[in-house]
């Protein structure tokens, strides 16, 4: 491989400083021992512990992580079925408009999605509160999540679920005995994706939540409106040590590897 | 002969494609059979209609006297090799073996004998632990055959059994697949695109092309008698040349070739007609070079050595290439590039071909 250039190496340097100073700022200051945010005055660990026993805060993490891990277990199931369908009955009628359908919650704005969950649940008249933001997750997570198992049965060996049905196996048994087990890295991608998307949103939240449910990011905004504290920093990094962890984990589990796929 | 293994006009379209084109073919039990042809042929699509996977657009298949036509793959008496073996990553070798015994929902003592007794056979009893991927091509090949032998199919199918195999191990599982089915007593349908393999391990092989099965016969037949310059050229090596007026003595033709520039023999035939167009075909292990005589002139244009033989091309004073094979038994070469040489053979060595 060439060595990048002088201008390339610096290019380089200065686009991930505009990515990552300000969460390098964040993370440092979190251990400031100083009541002021942007004055340092030593390391102290501190603020972790006044986060962790701030009440408020420690119920909106349980909020928080409720809601990501069951709109993750949803959004994992309904984002497999489509991702079937995709996959498996490719030629369908309107097949390109179902793709088309599946991702385009990517790339909708958040506040459009949150206004009209917001106006459904009222409509139908469900009372807001932690039921709404899960569902409301589930249905924005799905799409990441049918996009990741998507990738994943595209590349399973179609043979493999036609050797199982030639041995005995009636078709949908084939599916769970075969093609299940081998996407098992791709459920766990798919769920941890979708976790991950859930811990971390503020907007779809703020509009689908009712009286006395906050999520974390929702009493860190509300908390903020009156300063930044050096505490609001602690919080932000340890969601910020879950999320890269999730995303992480995510990745290396989803990463073919000669364990998980057979090369022949 | 009663067929055990009966296709009757059995033809499948894709859309507006016909990949297997209105084709009956009669197995008999305990036969090796080979369908052969080109890529993209129908050759696998055949093979998938017998197993079930695909369903015929018209044509039925019959099993020991059975129309299985509609019979769902995984209620069929016929087991299948894939080309890519299709083991399953997830299970052990053992646990992929024993898959089709649990399906039948056998004793498990008896699923533990039969696959010991599969894999004493294919020499895999070592391997039972491994998974898939820890295997070398041979050993997953022997797994894929065990997995299907294991479930004592009516017929097994195999499609492309030996592709992913290097040249050695390949001869050597050609005879054990043969030795093995013997053995067994199995039925075989095997399918390759590897004429040499067709022809080492079958009892009788369908030559097809573009969906259509242009003749069946044991490889002496195809080879010594193919119905067409297409089968003839397919099959081995073939010097073919259009024949022009022919004058008959006896059982003996001699025809004029415009193409090879002379005077050719060959054996009269019933069926092929020496007033339309015609053609003659000759192996090149039946043609005599000779720097003296009689025959077609021409020059040596190239030799290349193989072992058991040597080629020689040879450009004709037509135009036309002629290619000899002369078998390796030790005497000294005495043709070298460049010589004038006189092309003959034997009147049974050529054959008339219609098309
Ligand atoms: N599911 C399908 N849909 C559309 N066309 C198909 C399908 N399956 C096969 N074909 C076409 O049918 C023809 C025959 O395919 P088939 O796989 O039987 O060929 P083959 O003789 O096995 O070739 P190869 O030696 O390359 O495996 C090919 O032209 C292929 O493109
Ligand atoms: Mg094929």
């Amino acid at each position: 491989m060439p060595q990048p250039s002088l201008f390339n190496r610096l290019s380089i340097f200065a686009g991930l400083t505009f990515l990552y100073l300000p969460i390098v700022v964040l993370v440092v200051y979190s251990f400031n021992a100083s009541r002021l945010v942007t004055v340092w005055g030593g390391f102290s660990a501190q603020w972790y512990t006044a986060a962790i026993s701030n009440q408020s805060m420690v119920e909106g993490a349980k909020v928080s992580f409720l809601v990501a891990a069951i709109s993750a277990t949803f959004a994992t199931a309904l984002g497999s079925l489509a991702a079937i369908v995709a996959v498996r009955i490719r030629r369908f009628r309107g097949h390109h408009i179902f793709n088309g359908m599946l991702v385009a919650p990517m790339v909708m704005p958040e506040v459009v999605m949150g206004v009209s969950m917001l106006l459904m649940f009222v409509t139908l008249g469900i009372d807001r509160g932690p039921v709404t933001i899960t569902l409301a997750h589930a249905t924005f997570t799905m799409c990441f999540a049918a996009v990741v198992m998507q990738s994943r049965l595209a590349e399973l060996d179609p043979s493999l679920e036609e050797a199982a049905r030639d041995l005995g196996c009636p078709p949908f048994l084939a599916f769970i005995k075969v093609a299940v087990p081998n996407m098992a890295p791709a459920f766990v991608s798919a769920w941890l994706l979708s976790f991950t998307l859930s811990l971390d949103d503020l907007v779809l939240s703020s509009f689908t939540t009712g009286p006395g449910a906050s999520t974390l990011p929702m009493k860190v905004y509300s908390q903020i409106k009156f300063g930044v504290t050096p505490e609001v920093n602690a919080i932000s990094t340890i969601i910020l040590g879950v999320v890269v962890f999730g995303l992480v984990t995510s990745r290396i589990v989803s990463r073919p590897s000669a364990k998980s796929n057979l090369a022949v | 002969m009663q067929s055990y293994v009966s296709i009757e006009s059995l033809s499948k379209s894709f859309g507006l494609f016909t990949a297997v084109d209105d084709i009956s073919i009669g197995i008999g039990k305990g036969e090796f059979f080979s369908l052969l042809g080109p890529s993209g042929c129908g050759k696998s699509t055949l093979l998938r209609m017998i197993a079930g996977f695909e369903t015929p657009t018209s044509g039925v298949v019959r099993l020991d006297g059975e129309e299985v036509t509609d019979v769902p793959a995984h209620r069929r008496a016929t087991n299948m090799m894939f080309q890519s073996y299709a083991l399953f990553p997830h299970l052990s070798v053992g646990k992929n073996i024993a898959f089709g015994l649990q399906q039948d929902r056998l004793a498990r003592s008896e699923i533990r004998q039969r696959v010991s007794e599969v894999a004493e056979k294919l020499q895999l009893t070592a391997l039972l632990d491994r998974k898939p991927q820890q295997l070398s091509g041979g050993q997953r090949q022997r797994v894929a055959l065990a997995r299907a032998l294991v479930k004592r199919p009516k017929v097994l199918l195999l499609d492309e059994p030996l592709g992913a195999l290097d040249k050695n191990l390949r001869a050597e599982t050609q005879h054990e697949l043969v030795r093995l089915q013997r053995e067994l007593g199995l039925t075989f349908i095997i399918v390759t695109h590897d004429q040499h393999e067709a022809m080492t391990v079958s009892s009788r092989i369908a030559i097809m092309r573009q969906g259509k099965v242009l003749q069946i016969g044991s490889p002496a037949e195809v080879y010594e008698t193919p119905v067409s310059r297409y089968v003839a050229k397919f099959l081995g090596e073939a010097n073919v040349f259009e024949g022009g007026t022919a004058r008959r003595s006896g059982n003996e033709l001699k025809i004029e070739s415009a193409e090879a520039g002379g005077s050719v023999l060959a054996t009269a035939t019933d069926h092929i007609s020496t007033s339309g167009r015609y053609w003659v075909s000759v192996r090149p292990e039946r043609v005599e070079l000779n720097k003296q005589g009689s025959g077609l002139e021409g020059v040596v244009e190239q030799f290349s050595y193989a072992g058991s033989g040597r080629h020689y091309r040879v450009r004709l004073k037509s135009g036309a290439t002629l290619d000899a094979l002369r078998v390796n038994l030790g005497a000294q070469d005495d043709l070298s590039v460049g010589d004038t040489v006189f092309a003959s053979w034997m009147p049974q060595a050529a054959r008339l071909l219609a098309d």
